[in-house]
């Protein structure tokens, strides 16, 4: 186990590498001089002035010293300074992170709560009515674009109800019921297509266990139809799904990106977007840097779960 | 070696009603081939369906409810947002289209030069492309845009390049699972070189699945197409896009709820299609995953 989570790590401090290359190197890929683009879109460009800018940004180094001090500072916590609002990049995001953290949170539990038991509701009545009525609920979840489908909440209730939820946000741990009152709409909105990717999971992946071998042993020793379901199917089951959460959670930190800005919620992805329409490539570069980062760790905590549900999986690789 | 490819003719037609009737015994299936039909139709016809010119504004008549004049209703411009939404079409299913066929291509080429080569081959472009997967596609495809200017080349390409890796992943695998197989060694010992085995042996038989995940992937890159369009990053106003319309709708959501409303329907309508068309020929495909 500790051999297969060494492996693991190792591989994971190699994909962090050609990660934050490609990060580094993607800034570079802009038509056009960074420091020209940034700087003279500010504060107009005199050629001492954009001199000063490359030096205090390190742009005068060759590019592979720009890599190298631009990686030192990132491992040592210092993420680079905002081009446009002159603050320091991490505080910034860790501040937002929490936000999107709670959103996500929000969705996951929503998704898991509702789709792991309609999953397995619609594999134990599959082809009754019930179990097609799920599947074309899981499908029309799928389909529905979450940052539409949250602009449609907010339409109906604005209208229908007449409350739309308080603008200024706040942290679930300082006031639990006021942020469930404003993360209610964004997690279904964000909730919905994770929901249905569960629930469809899980029904599959139940229907494939209920036909193995050892499940027709169980219920030939004469076990009960529940303890057949939860010691050995739901178990077995659980595998495949643990994995699509996982995979899940970084696409759900992409959908993130439209709910916030659909609900205006002060989050990293939004944080993202606005440096994007700024241009303010520092910021840019660290935000997504975190979001990768975060999900290879994500993944990462995914794969020691699912060695630890299946012990086979640790002898494969 | 001629003996198989004439046989080979006869057999792939009646491959081909056999398909065609296995698909329309699937009303489900027989659904979304119509709503993908219809979207294509749109796309393609959009200047003889399209009541009005969807550039064209009517100043007087700026956010008009859905009226006989308009059926739909009308945008902030007085823009007839029906003839919006069907241009709109030609738009998503144009980049959408364009983006997959890159990300198809791109990706079947790497995964089957990774797994027919294995070792450094495999491990290099399986890294690199592992590389991009770590990113969720919608904020690569941001950050992209936010680099690049938003063209809507670069949407295409972009979207193409986030959806690389899954098509890469998947024909690895296929193809991994065909080597043990044996029958490619077989044709290898009788001489054929290394195209030939992968052209004639190895691509007819991924195909099927890498038509699943295409069909599938469509949907999802319309999802991000009209995503980064309504954050501003993707098709540029005035050309129409679903995400574009909704983006701009919102604002008058209050006054107007028609012009929010339209071009959310419509992305839902044609993901809804393609996923459910996409599940019925993985089930056609697929038969261990039917249940």
């Amino acid at each position: 186990m500790l051999g297969y989570i060494a492996r693991r790590l190792l591989s994971l401090i190699l994909l962090l590498l050609g990660v934050s290359m490609l990060v580094f190197f993607s800034i570079r890929l802009i038509p056009g001089d960074v420091a020209d683009i940034a700087f003279g879109m500010q504060y107009g460009d005199s050629p001492e002035a954009v001199a000063a800018f490359r030096r205090l940004y390190g742009l005068d180094q060759p590019i592979y010293k720009q890599y190298a001090t631009w990686a030192s500072n990132v491992l040592r916590g210092n993420f680079g300074y905002s081009i446009r609002t002159g603050r320091p990049i991490l505080p910034d995001i860790l501040a937002r992170l929490s936000v999107s953290t709670e959103l996500a949170a929000g969705a996951v539990l929503l998704s898991l709560l509702l789709g792991v038991p309609l999953g397995v509701l619609s594999a134990r009545k599959q082809n009754s009515y019930c179990d097609f009525g799920i599947q074309a609920l899981g499908l029309v979840g799928l389909s529905l674009p979450s940052f539409w489908w949250g602009t449609m909440m907010i339409l109906v209730s604005s209208k229908a109800l007449h409350w739309l939820p308080p603008a200024q946000y706040v942290h679930f741990l300082d006031n639990p019921l006021r942020a469930l009152t404003i993360l209610f709409m964004p997690c279904i909105a964000l909730g919905t297509a994770m929901t249905a990717v569960i629930m469809r999971m899980t029904r599959s992946s139940t229907l494939e266990t209920l036909r193995k071998e050892y499940v027709q042993l169980a219920r030939a020793k004469g076990l009960p139809e529940n303890a057949v379901l939860y010691k050995h199917v739901l178990r077995n089951a659980a595998i495949p799904v643990i994995t699509m959460s996982g995979m899940q959670i970084g696409y759900l930190m992409g959908g993130a990106v439209l709910v916030e800005s659909v609900f205006a919620l002060p989050g990293l992805g939004r944080f993202i977007v606005s440096a994007a329409s700024q241009r303010d490539y520092p910021v840019i570069q660290a935000g997504i840097l975190c979001v990768a980062i975060l999900f290879s760790l994500i993944n990462l905590g995914v794969d020691v779960l699912y060695a630890v549900i299946d012990p086979r999986i640790r002898d494969v690789e | 070696m001629p003996n198989t490819s004439n046989s080979r003719t006869p057999q792939t037609r009646s491959k081909t009603s056999l398909f065609l009737r296995r698909l329309l015994r699937h009303p489900s299936t027989i659904v979304g081939s119509l709503i993908v039909l219809a979207a294509l139709l749109a796309a393609i016809a959009s200047p003889f369906l399209a009541p009005y010119d969807p550039n064209k504004m009517h100043p007087k008549d700026a956010l008009e409810p859905p009226s006989s004049q308009y059926a739909l209703g009308t945008d902030q411009f007085g823009r007839d947002i029906a003839s919006r939404l069907i241009f709109g079409a030609r738009t998503s299913l144009v980049v959408a289209l364009a983006a997959i066929s890159i990300a198809s291509f791109g990706g079947t080429i790497c995964g089957l030069l990774a797994a027919y080569y294995g070792g450094l081959t495999d491990l290099l472009v399986m890294r690199v492309l592992e590389t991009i997967f770590v990113f969720p596609p919608i904020l690569l495809g941001l950050v992209i845009m936010a680099m690049m200017g938003t063209h809507l080349i670069v949407l295409i390409v972009t979207i193409g390049i986030v959806y690389m890796p899954q098509f890469a992943r998947l024909v690895r695998a296929s193809v991994l699972l065909l080597l043990r197989q044996g029958f490619v060694e077989g044709s290898r010992a009788l001489g054929a070189s290394d195209v030939g085995v992968m052209v004639r042996h190895i691509l007819p038989n991924i195909v099927a699945p890498v038509i699943v995940l295409v069909t599938l992937r469509l949907s999802t890159a319309i999802l991000i197409e009209s995503g980064l369009s309504f954050l501003g990053f993707g098709v540029q106003p005035p050309t129409p896009s679903w995400g574009n319309m909704l983006s701009s709708g919102k604002v008058y959501m209050e006054m107007a709820p028609w012009v929010a409303v339209a071009p959310g329907v419509a992305i839902f309508c044609i993901v809804f299609g393609l996923n459910i068309l996409g599940d019925g020929l993985r089930d056609m495909f697929d038969p261990r995953l039917r249940y």
